[in-house]
């Protein structure tokens, strides 16, 4: 039997999917990651009408209906693909973290506790996956706004020209796919559960803050500066002090460390998953 | 249970094995420097770092000097005088001279923004009629560290608007985007307390004259 997620699940997970990519994106790069973010708002719908018009619960249901070479085809190429993903992103995110806080610590073996962190989370099961992500999107979102809204008396408008480009869009675009497709693997049609506008609104509200924490960036380092640091958004977040509060960059590199998690998180459930799928006769 | 036990400890273990190295006491933070340039292009750099012996002791202000052909060499030297490393996280204020502000300033940004823990809010001041080591080194007044008392009375007077108020970010982006800006001045006065002496004017990174204080330049 599909397990049950529960839609604001959903869509606290597609937000916190949509945010992940924050810290890595360079400051030209607002507009087209909102952009991108909305463009994935609507594909998701698109797959959510696709899914009621054919009746498919989820894609998992419909796989597992598909001829057995194919099948176990997909079962295989979900798997290889999940992985690498999720290797991937752990060793960007250990990457992240020896070049800002821990700079004494190995890169791979950060990597690969982080990994071994996410498995244990994934192997908690999909629900309980999808319900771990409200409490941390509700903390992420919090902890975000506040801090925007705090750098705000520092905001200067930057210069706005040449801020859109198609290939910025399209670069942004083509590197949501795969986390994309690994969402929509668990969602679909389900007539007692309508998913449509929890993930609307959890994938609308994931990339307006992403295009407008990248904004920050560039309104208050100053568009030039900005451009030429590796991590822009998280640079930003240090430039203003509230009381005792000086490095308030680490509260807010600490939530996108949660994003990336919970990326990493559900790539490895699609590994899982199609695991045991394929084991299955 | 046992299987996650034997994957996490020998992780935890190789992770704090492998990021041994320096722990908070072999770390020394540098409250504020000074950078000046003498007539062969020389650089010397005097940084104020902060020691506390004890818990129950004072912090103290301790002063290293470097010298070098370019700020990435002052850098480096000072570090090669301590057996732990230098931390600028805590810097708010680097006092430039006007040789330096003439013709290094630029080279001395870029250094800043390539260390990861110098933090973007850092103010830079230029030394008006004075050497730069002696406003970095002038006893504070209402505070017991001179760096300290140095980054609150800039950072107070750029609030107030009768200083600029120009942090390190703010500064790079001038000289990305070639457009003038303003430093804050600062001198010394008769009992050596460190005071805003005006505004020092760049074009193209470079000083070219001050303005407001006691007298134009």
């Amino acid at each position: 039997m599909p397990d049950k997620i529960f839609p604001y699940g959903q869509g606290a997970m597609f937000f916190l999917l949509i945010l992940a990519p924050t810290l890595f994106l360079s400051a030209n790069d607002w507009l087209h990651a909102m952009c991108a973010g909305l463009l994935f708002v609507l594909l998701a719908l698109l797959w959510l009408a696709l899914a009621k018009h054919f009746q498919v619960r989820d894609l998992w249901t419909w796989i597992a209906h598909t001829p057995h070479a194919l099948r176990q085809t997909i079962y295989f190429v979900l798997m290889l693909s999940s992985a690498g993903y999720a290797a991937y992103t752990a060793w960007r995110s250990a990457v992240f973290l020896s070049q800002t806080a821990l700079k004494l610590w190995n890169v791979w073996l950060a990597a690969l506790g982080l990994l071994i962190i996410c498995w244990f989370i994934a192997k908690q099961g999909t629900p309980a996956l999808f319900l771990w992500a409200i409490p941390t999107t509700l903390t992420v979102g919090l902890i975000a706004l506040l801090s925007l809204v705090l750098s705000f008396p520092d905001w200067q408008m930057p210069d706005l020209s040449g801020t859109f480009l198609f290939s910025g869009m399209a670069r942004r675009t083509l590197d949501g796919i795969p986390i994309l497709i690994a969402f929509l693997l668990f969602t679909g049609f389900d007539p007692t559960l309508p998913q449509g506008r929890a993930i609307a609104l959890g994938g609308t509200l994931g990339a307006v803050l992403t295009g407008v924490i990248i904004f920050r960036a560039n309104a208050v380092l100053g568009a030039h500066c900005a451009r030429i640091l590796t991590y822009p958004a998280y640079a930003a977040a240090g430039v203003f002090q509230v009381g005792a509060l000086a490095r308030s960059e680490i509260l807010f590199g600490s939530i996108f460390f949660l994003c990336l998690v919970a990326r990493i998180a559900l790539s490895i459930r699609v590994l899982q998953t199609a695991y045991a799928a394929l084991r299955q006769k | 249970m046992k299987r996650i036990v034997l994957v996490i400890v020998p992780l935890c273990a190789a992770l704090y094995t492998g990021g041994v190295g320096h722990g908070a006491g072999d770390l020394l933070p540098i409250l504020s420097a000074s950078i000046s340039q003498d007539a062969a292009s020389t650089l010397q750099l005097t940084a104020e770092g902060v020691r506390q012996d004890s818990l129950e002791g004072n912090a103290t202000s301790v002063y290293l000097t470097a010298t070098g052909q370019s700020p990435d060499a002052l850098l480096v030297e000072i570090e090669q005088m301590l057996a732990g490393q230098m931390y600028l996280s805590h810097a708010r204020t680097i006092v430039v001279d006007e040789a330096a502000a003439r013709e290094a300033l630029v080279p001395i940004v870029q250094t800043l923004l390539r260390r990861s823990d110098v933090r973007l809010t850092l103010r830079i001041a230029v030394a008006r009629d004075v050497p730069a080591d002696s406003i970095v080194r002038a006893q504070a007044v209402a505070e017991e560290i001179p760096g300290a008392a140095l980054g609150a009375l800039l950072d107070a007077h750029a609030k107030r608007g009768s200083l600029p108020d120009l942090p390190l970010c703010r500064i790079a982006d001038r000289i990305l985007s070639d457009r003038d800006f303003s430093l804050p001045a600062l001198t010394l006065t008769p009992d050596s307390r460190v005071i805003p002496a005006g505004t020092a004017h760049f074009q193209a990174g470079h000083l070219t004259h001050f303005s407001g204080g006691t007298t134009d330049a």
